[in-house]
C-alpha cells in the first residue's frame, strides 16, 4: 500500500427513483409473462419486444403488435404509478380508431375492435380507471431525459460508430459516464440484431435490450450531478 | 377521487371531425381558415386562438408568421411555452425547429416536441450550444410546438421558433 493519501471521494446522494416506495413493484420475469399473456389475446402477425422503455425512467417489458387489424402496444411496467404517467402522453392519441385497456402495471393501446378479446392477465386484473398521473419527481424527470438522450445516442452510434458525438462536452456535463455506457451496452447487442432494422422507431425496440444498462449508468449520474443539476420539468414563458 | 377516464374525458380530442382554425397573423381581408383533415390527430396542447402553420409531407408549409419566442435555459430543466400551432397534414410530415442564445454565460442544451409514427409525443434532441436549425418527426398531428432544455453551468438567453 502507497503512503500517499488520497482525498476521499464526496459521499454520493443516494438517488431514489420512485417519490414513495411501490408496495408491489413487478419483477422482470413478471413483467414478461403478463406481456406474454397480453399479447395472446392480440393480433400480432409481426412484432417488436420492448425490453425496455426508451423514453421513460421506469423499468418496462411489452411489445408492439403489427397486423392488418391494426397496431397495438403492449406496457407491462416496473411501478404502478408510471402507467398514469405513460398514458398522459397517449392520451392525444386514443379516440375513434384506438382505445385503451389498463391494470394495476400494464397498459395495452390497440384497435378498438381487438379489445373485447383481451382478457386480464393472471394475477393482474383489468381495472375501469387508474389514478390521476402523480407528476414526475424530480429525479423520475432527469432520469426520464437521460435515457431519452441515451436511446438517440444509440441510434446514433449505431449508424456512425466512428463519428463523432454530436455537443459530448455539454452532454458529459449533463450526464456524466452516460454516453460510454451507451456505446459499450450497444457494443454488447447482438451486431445482426440491430444493424439489420432501417426503420428508426424499430431499431430502438432492437436497441431497447440496451436500456437497463444505460438506465443503470443514468442513476449514477443523477447521483453524480446531485444539486448541479434539475430536470424538473416546469413552465418557462420567459418574455411571452 | 379523480381517474384516467375523467382525463380522458376532459382532454382526449381526436381529430375524426374536420373543423376550422383561423390563421392568426394573416391579413384580415385574407383571413383564411384552414380545417384540420379528418383523421389527423389532435393534440391538446392545439390551440385553436394562437398562429398556425399547416406543413405537408414534402416540407411545404402555409399559414401563420410565427415569431421567435423567448425561453431561459437554466440548471433546471424548463419547457417553454407554447409556440406555433402545426397542423401536419402526412405521416411523413417533420417540422423544422430553430433556436440560438442571444445572452447568458451557458451553454444550453434544447429539445423539441415532435411526434413518432405511433403518434406519441417524444422530444428529440436540438443540439446544445450557440444555436441550431433542424427537423423533427411530427406526423399526422395537430399540435402546438414546444420546446425543453437546460444548462449545466450558468445560464442562456435562447430565442426559438
Amino acid at each position: 500500500m502507497s503512503g500517499c493519501s488520497t482525498t476521499p471521494a464526496p459521499p454520493k446522494r443516494e438517488v431514489s427513483r420512485t417519490a414513495t416506495p411501490d408496495a408491489h413493484p413487478l419483477a422482470e420475469a413478471e413483467r414478461i409473462r403478463i406481456a406474454d399473456e397480453l399479447r395472446s389475446d392480440l393480433p400480432c402477425r409481426d412484432e417488436d419486444v420492448w425490453y425496455d422503455d426508451m423514453a421513460f425512467w421506469d423499468a418496462m417489458n411489452g411489445f408492439d403488435c403489427f397486423d392488418p387489424a391494426g397496431a397495438s402496444f403492449i406496457r407491462v411496467y416496473e411501478h404502478a404509478d408510471s402507467v398514469a404517467q405513460v398514458l398522459q402522453d397517449w392520451d392525444g392519441t386514443l379516440g375513434t380508431d384506438r382505445s385503451v385497456a389498463f391494470g394495476s402495471h400494464w397498459f395495452v393501446i390497440g384497435p378498438r375492435s381487438a379489445m373485447p378479446n383481451l382478457r386480464s392477465p393472471r394475477g393482474a386484473p383489468q381495472l375501469e380507471s387508474v389514478s390521476a398521473a402523480n407528476p414526475m419527481t424530480p429525479t423520475q424527470d432527469y432520469l426520464t431525459t437521460c435515457i431519452r438522450f441515451g436511446a438517440a445516442e444509440a441510434q446514433r452510434f449505431v449508424r456512425d460508430p466512428e463519428g463523432r458525438v454530436p455537443d459530448r462536452k455539454q452532454y458529459s456535463t449533463l450526464f456524466p459516464a452516460v454516453t460510454r455506457a451507451v456505446h459499450r451496452a450497444v457494443g454488447d447487442l447482438d451486431p445482426a440484431g440491430v444493424t439489420a432494422v432501417p426503420d428508426a422507431e424499430r431499431l430502438l425496440a432492437a436497441l431497447s435490450a440496451a436500456g437497463p444498462s444505460i438506465k443503470e449508468a443514468c442513476v449514477g449520474a443523477a447521483e453524480a450531478t446531485a444539486g448541479d443539476v434539475d430536470t424538473f420539468g416546469e413552465a418557462n414563458d420567459a418574455g411571452r | 377521487m379523480s381517474t384516467f377516464t375523467r382525463t380522458l374525458g376532459a382532454v382526449g380530442v381526436i381529430g375524426s371531425f374536420a373543423f376550422t382554425v383561423a390563421l392568426v397573423g394573416a391579413p384580415a381581408s385574407a383571413a383564411p381558415a384552414e380545417t384540420i383533415p379528418v383523421g389527423t390527430t389532435v393534440d391538446d396542447s392545439f390551440d385553436p386562438a394562437a398562429p398556425t402553420v399547416v406543413i405537408g409531407a414534402n416540407g411545404a408549409s402555409r399559414g401563420s408568421f410565427c415569431p421567435d419566442k423567448a425561453f431561459t435555459a437554466v440548471a433546471t430543466m424548463l419547457n417553454s411555452g407554447p409556440g406555433c400551432n402545426v397542423i401536419g397534414t402526412s405521416n411523413s410530415t417533420k417540422v423544422p425547429y430553430g433556436w440560438y442564445k442571444h445572452r447568458g454565460n451557458g451553454s444550453p442544451c434544447i429539445w423539441g416536441k415532435g411526434f413518432n409514427s405511433k403518434r406519441q409525443p417524444v422530444w428529440p434532441a436540438l443540439g446544445c450550444g450557440a444555436g441550431r436549425t433542424t427537423t423533427v418527426s411530427w406526423g399526422n398531428v395537430a399540435a402546438s410546438k414546444q420546446i425543453r432544455g437546460l444548462a449545466a453551468v450558468g445560464w442562456a438567453g435562447v430565442q426559438w421558433n
